[in-house]
């Protein structure tokens, strides 16, 4: 990146302007209610600047001319609601994949590099997992749970998570949500789209935990996937979590 | 003169006087930073087992303890007799223990909050109107920062006998929003306005989902109950967000917020107060005063043009009488 010089990039909601002057970096951000058309970070003349944009200032040192903008799983868990509800019969398996909106990582620097923050692309809103005395905040997301890889929309900035929830329960999954722990997901980069490791819930019952199996490699959907993105928490291979939740009506008196 | 101070000054200490106040002074440094390395182990003991509160009790604990242990051992090395010290301190004790007995009850209600554990430190608590974030939990008294940055203290007997809200116990809390609509308002509309509001606010909870309640039929509104479910630190964005955005969105959807108006009534039940258009009496007034002072001004020029006339016929001119 030039010095002294501003850039602009869009991506989804989000808005983002950087310089770097000397050994610092300036950004700024933005949400916006509407999702602009993609473009990377593109160098912006004067007078284009929004009059109110508020700078953060890095001092990163040394001779740090290169940006990376990486894409991010989301910091906090996230609770996936299908729009219709989904039933899965007993011993019947489910593949489905939902879209993930992912956060832009702003790395200054190579190969290591600084990070200097990480933005949403889309803002989600809050929702909370468990009991009202004692759960997990997360945040919410709607999934049309498309269940074959042609129906689905690209999107430049939300990755797909193959999803196959799998009821060995003795009676029907009501399938109302399903809690996501995006931590332990990495995203790669494929030729069209972003993608996340394959994820497997064994559903056990209501009362029992469901076990959820992390994949370890790319998810084998499309081909020559790279890599972009560790998962912020290494996952064990499986994980007992109460990942199904069956609706609690807490809006009555 | 000050020979004698001295003398009577270095008579007092003596060697063996000497000896004893270094061996004082010693034992004090020594045990301070004893009773502060307990302190140190014990803090880093408990670090990860107990909550804040008992911390802090078990740290003032061995504070308390270990000074008297010392004190002890001081008065020891002067050669004050302790035992009978005690003895008298008995006698003192149950004075002094008539007359604290607020401070025994404030003692013994401590205790009870601390055995009952009712809220912690960084807790946000409401003890009538006081509102603030706990600081310290003692034995006498809880002390609170309120959010303007008042130091409150509030005895431990107060507290177990008035009413007590834990404001941040659980992590998720209800911001519930009292709506008045006007009568021509559709209340199927104004539910799923309320709903879109609701879901494009990032700090309102999806889960537990949004409480929309028709609560009654008002004197000049339809009353509803809108409440929000957020996270326990998000109180102050949600409340600013969402009242601004109530706002904007019923201004957009034309749904009238009805306000109170006042009307005067001349007796008649249901007919107005009959009004007749008058001129407005100050602007009359001022009318009025414009007018005379105009006349007065061209009384006072004619007036001036028949002095000069008279005047300049040999007369004596006003301004020299």
């Amino acid at each position: 990146m030039k010095e002294d010089v501003l850039y602009q990039g869009d991506f989804s909601t989000l808005s983002i302007w950087l310089k770097r002057s000397g050994e610092d970096w300036y950004l700024a951000s933005r949400t916006s209610d509407k999702e602009t058309v993609p473009s990377p970070l593109r160098e912006i003349k004067g007078g284009r600047i929004p009059k109110d944009l508020s700078f953060n200032r890095w001092v990163v040192g040394g001779d740090q001319s290169t940006v990376r903008l990486i894409p991010a799983m989301p910091d906090r868990p996230i609770v996936v609601r299908p729009s219709v509800p989904l039933r899965v019969p007993v011993d019947r398996d489910a593949l489905f994949f939902t879209r993930i909106p992912v956060w832009v990582r702003v790395v200054a620097g190579s190969p290591q590099g600084i990070t200097l923050c990480e933005l949403p692309s889309l803002t989600l809103s809050n929702t909370w997992f468990g009991e009202p005395t004692a759960g997990e905040l997360c945040y919410a997301l709607r999934t049309r749970a498309v269940r074959a890889l042609e129906e689905i929309e690209t999107r430049a900035y939300a990755a797909i998570c193959p999803i196959t929830v799998r009821n060995l329960a003795p009676k029907e999954l009501n399938f109302e949500r399903l809690c996501l722990r995006v931590e332990h997901l990495s995203v790669y980069q494929g030729s069209d789209r972003l993608w996340t490791n394959e994820l497997e819930v064994r559903f056990q019952g209501e009362e029992h935990s469901s076990q959820v199996i992390f994949g370890r490699e790319a998810p084998g959907y499309a081909e020559g996937l790279v890599k972009v993105c560790d998962a912020r928490q290494p996952a064990e291979k499986t994980l007992l979590r109460q990942s199904f939740s069956a609706l609690r009506s807490l809006t009555g008196f | 003169m000050f020979e004698t101070v001295w003398m009577e000054i270095t008579g007092f200490f003596t060697p063996q006087r000497l000896q004893t106040l270094v061996v004082v002074i010693v034992a004090i440094a020594v045990g301070i930073v004893v009773i502060k390395i307990l302190n140190t182990i014990t803090g880093r003991v408990t670090r990860k087992y107990l909550s804040q509160q008992y911390k802090m009790l078990i740290r003032k604990g061995i504070r308390y303890t270990g000074s008297v242990i010392l004190l002890f051992i001081i008065l020891h090395l002067l050669g004050v007799k302790i035992t009978a010290l005690l003895g008298a301190a008995g006698i003192v004790g149950i004075a002094v223990g008539f007359a604290s007995q607020t401070s025994m009850s404030n003692l013994i209600s401590g205790l009870f909050l601390i055995s009952e554990k009712p809220f912690e430190i960084g807790d946000v608590i409401k003890v009538g109107d006081t509102v603030g974030v706990v600081l310290s939990i003692d034995l006498l008294s809880v002390k609170i920062k309120a959010f303007d940055n008042r130091y409150i203290r509030i005895p431990n007997e107060k507290l177990l006998g008035s009413e007590l809200t834990t404001i941040t116990r659980f992590p998720i809390r209800r911001l519930d929003i009292n709506l008045g609509v006007a009568y021509k308002t559709d209340v199927n509309h104004l539910k799923s306005v309320l709903r879109e509001i609701a879901a494009a606010n990032p700090y309102c909870l999806d889960e537990p989902e949004p409480l929309i309640v028709f609560t009654n039929f008002g004197d000049s509104a339809l009353e509803f109950l809108f409440g929000l479910w957020f996270y326990k630190t998000d109180y102050l964005n949600l409340k600013n967000s969402i009242m601004q955005e109530i706002k904007e969105r019923f201004d957009r959807e034309e749904i009238e917020i009805p306000f109170p108006h006042l009307s005067l009534y001349s007796g008649s039940v249901t007919d107005p107060m009959p009004i007749r258009i008058v001129d407005d009496p100050l602007s009359a007034r001022k009318t009025r005063e414009s007018r005379k002072a105009h006349e007065v001004s061209e009384k006072t020029v004619r007036k001036q043009r028949g002095s000069d006339r008279r005047g300049r016929g040999g007369s004596t001119p006003p301004d020299s009488r």
